[in-house]
């Protein structure tokens, strides 16, 4: 144990001798580049995987359930890629914690500075799902040509019966429904056709046949009864 | 005995980045006595200071070029023997801090307009009720009322929002005046 005395004597000394040195303008430069690119990653990350959401939703046509009343919300709710929350969570709880090093993050509010790194990456996000990117990767994942994620995108294709969603082509009109060929757009051999039971108060007679439409319901021998009925 | 130097914090600061040990010197002449009691009314002891602000003063030097010497030196020096004591409690698990601070989380007003007079009471005060109180509000006293920092030096030193600074400080004061109603020796009135 020091005295109070030999504190100084002692940090002088070990400061004289070597033991002690001052690290360069250089090593804090580099920490907070690092620091920076950590940021700029996660926050592209965090845009990469908010922007795949965004296109996805509006690729497969699951935003359609958020009109269909409190059951298609209920369904879309399903359909909310988890992993993919819990993935931006943690990348943005990492930069929340760069950002506490820097004077402008542990200045704001925690609550203000992880809405504030949401924003800017859901906007970032939205924008890039507007760009050709996720088409692009669609198609290389159809070819088999997109390691890691094809699958994701692959997914996309899938066909969701079991979920009560239904893509797919109108073959036939009758007086009670129609008939709805599912196809999904891909190659496999996944086509099914149901008979669809319209909600009460649909306009049966607005369909033609070849329409491309997405049906929310359940299924039971063959026919859908429907809760919601939007064209593709 | 040598006489007093004049030149500021700061100044020396830039003296050290230059490679001037003896400004170093005259900077651990100065902080010493301050961390020795910021640590003490921190720790709530007297074991291991020393040791402790040895290191701070050996850390401060390691990492001086990362100082800003357009800025005041106090919140930095302080700020690195926050961090120290921060660690002393956690290694001796004696009460350790809440490092989930929900005063850090949603915005408050900081309100600073305790009265030169007011304060002065509240420092006489302080110096009896520190010791029973929590260390993550003996150390936001210290800071104020003992060390005399400001609520931005404060938010620099803790790394906390300056309305969080000041919210802290109500709920420390409420809680030394809890503790020195309940006191049969108390004799001071208290305004938190």
């Amino acid at each position: 144990m020091n005295n109070p005395e030999d504190i100084k004597k002692n940090v002088l000394e070990r400061i004289r001798s070597g033991q002690v040195a001052m690290h360069s303008r250089a090593y804090f430069a580099v920490r907070v580049a690092g620091a920076i690119a950590l940021i700029a990653l996660a926050l592209a990350l965090i845009a990469l995987i908010a922007s795949f959401g965004f296109w996805s939703v509006h690729e497969s046509g699951e935003w359609l359930l958020l009109g269909f009343g409190g059951r298609g919300v209920s369904t879309f709710l399903g359909f909310i890629p988890w992993t993919g929350l819990i993935l931006v969570a943690v990348f943005v709880a990492l930069i929340g914690l760069q950002l506490r090093r820097f004077r402008l993050g542990y200045r704001s509010p925690l609550l203000f500075a992880f809405a504030a790194i949401l924003a800017a990456s859901f906007a970032l996000g939205f924008i890039v799902s507007l760009t050709p990117l996720h088409p692009l990767l669609q198609e290389r994942a159809d070819r088999g040509e997109l390691p890691f994620v094809g699958e994701l995108y692959e997914a996309l294709r899938a066909p969701q019966e079991d979920r009560g969603v239904f893509r797919g082509t109108v073959t036939a009109i009758g007086t009670d429904g129609f008939s709805l060929a599912c196809n999904d757009r891909d190659t496999d051999a996944d086509e099914r056709t149901y008979t669809v039971t319209p909600p009460s108060g649909f306009d049966a007679a607005s369909l033609h046949v070849g329409e491309r439409l997405y049906v929310a319901g359940d299924a039971a021998s063959g026919t859908v009864r429907a809760y919601g009925i939007h064209p593709l | 005995m040598e006489g007093a130097d004049t030149r500021t914090d700061e100044e020396l600061a830039a003296l050290v980045q230059g490679n001037n040990q003896d400004a170093f010197g005259v900077l651990m002449d100065r902080y010493q006595p301050k961390l020795m009691r910021y640590g003490r009314r921190f720790l709530g002891t007297e074991d291991s200071i020393e040791d402790v602000v040895q290191e701070v003063f050996i850390k401060a030097y390691r990492n001086i070029m990362d100082f800003d010497t357009t800025r005041r030196w106090s919140p930095w020096i302080y700020r690195i023997a926050h961090n120290a004591f921060v660690n002393a409690l956690r290694k001796k698990d004696r009460d350790p801090l809440v490092f989930l601070d929900l005063d850090a989380i949603v915005a408050h007003s900081a309100d600073d307009t305790e009265s030169a007079a007011e304060r002065e009471e509240m420092r006489r005060v302080v110096e009896r009720g520190i010791g029973k109180l929590s260390p993550a509000y003996r150390e936001i006293i210290a800071l104020y009322y003992l060390e005399e920092l400001e609520y931005r030096e404060i938010a620099d030193v803790l790394h906390v929002p300056t309305g969080t600074v000041g919210v802290r400080l109500k709920r420390a004061r409420e809680a030394l005046k809890k503790h020195l109603e309940a006191d049969p020796a108390h004799d001071s009135h208290l305004t938190p």
